[in-house]
């Protein structure tokens, strides 16, 4: 009798137990390490999925240290405009055109590692992006032996992102730059940087994004322009199919060449940009 | 004693983790419907008792970005990775296992999502086949009463109430 009452009080535990046993383990993939593309300036992990176009509208505007004239900076718009679209769940392209030395760029980016739990265990995902960006204004000295090429440098990043928590997100980004001209024979055509970026989720739909590059400059070359690492601090926030990014940095430029090798700003000094991004995802397919 | 416990609990009972469930929410400005085709479930037919455990993240959206926000934002997959159900069928003596057909059923039981666990219930049916059970129900089910907030911006795009459908195809075990 009183084993009889045993078995009929553990019977809903035994079933669960029963269907637990059955259920394969199953491999959960981490989503959503960041909100977009972007952690701010530079690259995320993230890609779009598949048969999904990204219209991106990204603004800098002047230095905030400008002063009230240029109404500390709101007065000087420096626009990127960009179409990005999902060829798989692991690989998109770009092209986009930009205010900054009137670059036309166009990149690709593709997954290499998911981080996952469960069947499959893999600690952190891997992205790997190159671009290649050319710059359009009017040769400087048109009467120098010029060519094509000569307007073109090339970005390649590996990123390395670990979601800690749903709440905490990290990405390390070794980055190497290339520009196929430079401003004088001092200047490297070569930069390396290691850019670190993270995310902190405040509430379910805002979250607070910072990202730095350390460039490391050859000390035994001179830049014909003093360049700084870029910080960027902003926030997230989502609405939907919108993605809005609110950020204060020191680099103008919105691409890798720029960002990396041609931020001239200081933040010590107040060379501070107010800027946004804007994504609006479409679904094509 | 424990032999024939176990031969019995190996009696009657009907199992699948190939279950489906889909929800499709309707308002005049988009429709939207997911569907999970790895559910698991195991009835009891001795008892009447159902077990029910649906992944979150095996809802598959026809829009990406739309599944992500399911999990990230709506119902929060990684702090509560799995809906389920714990209840049993009322009147499940009226069904007869052994001859086909198809028998109306009403379960009740507690059912759990986003951590938010409630008292439900739903008629459905229950068609015995050749090699086992398979379980239909199709009910309504308000989000808001499981703490998932909508945000004002997409109140107009997400219904008041889901439409919630199961077919669960059990084999006997």
């Amino acid at each position: 009798m009183f084993l009889s009452i045993a078995w009929m009080g553990a019977a809903g535990q035994d079933l669960e137990a029963l269907l637990e046993e059955q259920m394969e383990e199953t491999t959960e993939y981490t989503s959503a390490t960041f909100k977009a593309t972007r952690v701010m300036n530079g690259h995320s992990i993230e890609r779009m999925p598949e048969g999904q176009m990204d219209f991106r509208i990204s603004h800098r505007f002047g230095r905030v240290n400008s002063g009230a004239y240029e109404f500390f900076g709101i007065d000087q718009a420096n626009i990127h405009l960009s179409l990005e679209y999902g060829i798989r769940d692991w690989l998109m392209v770009g092209v986009g055109r930009g205010t900054f030395e009137k670059t036309v760029d166009g990149f690709m980016k593709f997954s290499l590692l998911r981080q996952s739990a469960g069947a499959r265990n893999m600690p952190v995902s891997v992205s790997f992006m190159s671009g290649a960006y050319v710059n359009g204004l009017r040769w400087n000295d048109p009467e120098r032996d010029n060519h094509f090429y000569h307007r073109i440098s090339y970005a390649h990043q590996l990123m390395v992102a670990r979601k800690f928590s749903q709440r905490f997100s990290f990405q390390l980004t070794p980055s190497y730059l290339h520009r196929n001209l430079v401003e004088t024979v001092s200047d490297p055509n070569d930069l390396f940087a290691l850019g670190a970026g993270a995310r902190m989720k405040l509430t379910s739909r805002i979250s607070f994004n910072a990202e730095y590059y350390y460039v490391f400059t050859p000390e035994d070359q001179l830049l014909s322009a003093e360049i700084f690492n870029p910080l960027a601090v902003g926030f997230d926030i989502e609405t939907g199919g919108h993605v809005f990014q609110i950020i204060l940095t020191n680099s103008v430029a919105m691409r890798e060449n720029g960002i990396i090798g041609f931020t001239t700003g200081r933040w010590i000094d107040g060379d501070i940009h107010m800027g946004f991004n804007i994504s609006r995802v479409f679904q094509l397919k | 004693m424990m032999i024939i416990t176990l031969s019995l609990s190996g009696q009657g009972k009907f199992l699948t983790n190939e279950g489906s469930i889909s929800f499709y929410s309707h308002t005049p400005i988009e429709d939207i419907t997911a569907l999970n085709n790895e559910v698991g479930a195991v009835i009891d037919g001795e008892k009447g008792e159902v077990v029910i455990i649906v992944q979150m993240t095996r809802f598959q959206f026809e829009k990406k970005l739309m599944q992500e926000h399911f999990n990230e934002n709506y119902v929060e997959s990684e702090k509560f990775p799995r809906a389920t159900f714990n209840g049993k069928i009322t009147n499940h003596e009226t069904v007869d296992y052994s001859s086909k057909g198809i028998y109306p059923v009403l379960v009740e039981g507690e059912m759990t999502i986003h951590g938010v666990t409630r008292q439900v219930s739903a008629e459905g049916t229950l068609e015995v086949t050749e090699n086992g059970v398979v379980a239909r129900t199709e009910f309504t089910l308000n989000p808001e009463d499981y703490d998932i907030s909508i945000p004002r911006v997409v109140r107009g795009n997400i219904a008041e109430l889901m439409l919630i459908t199961a077919e669960l195809s059990c084999q006997s075990i």
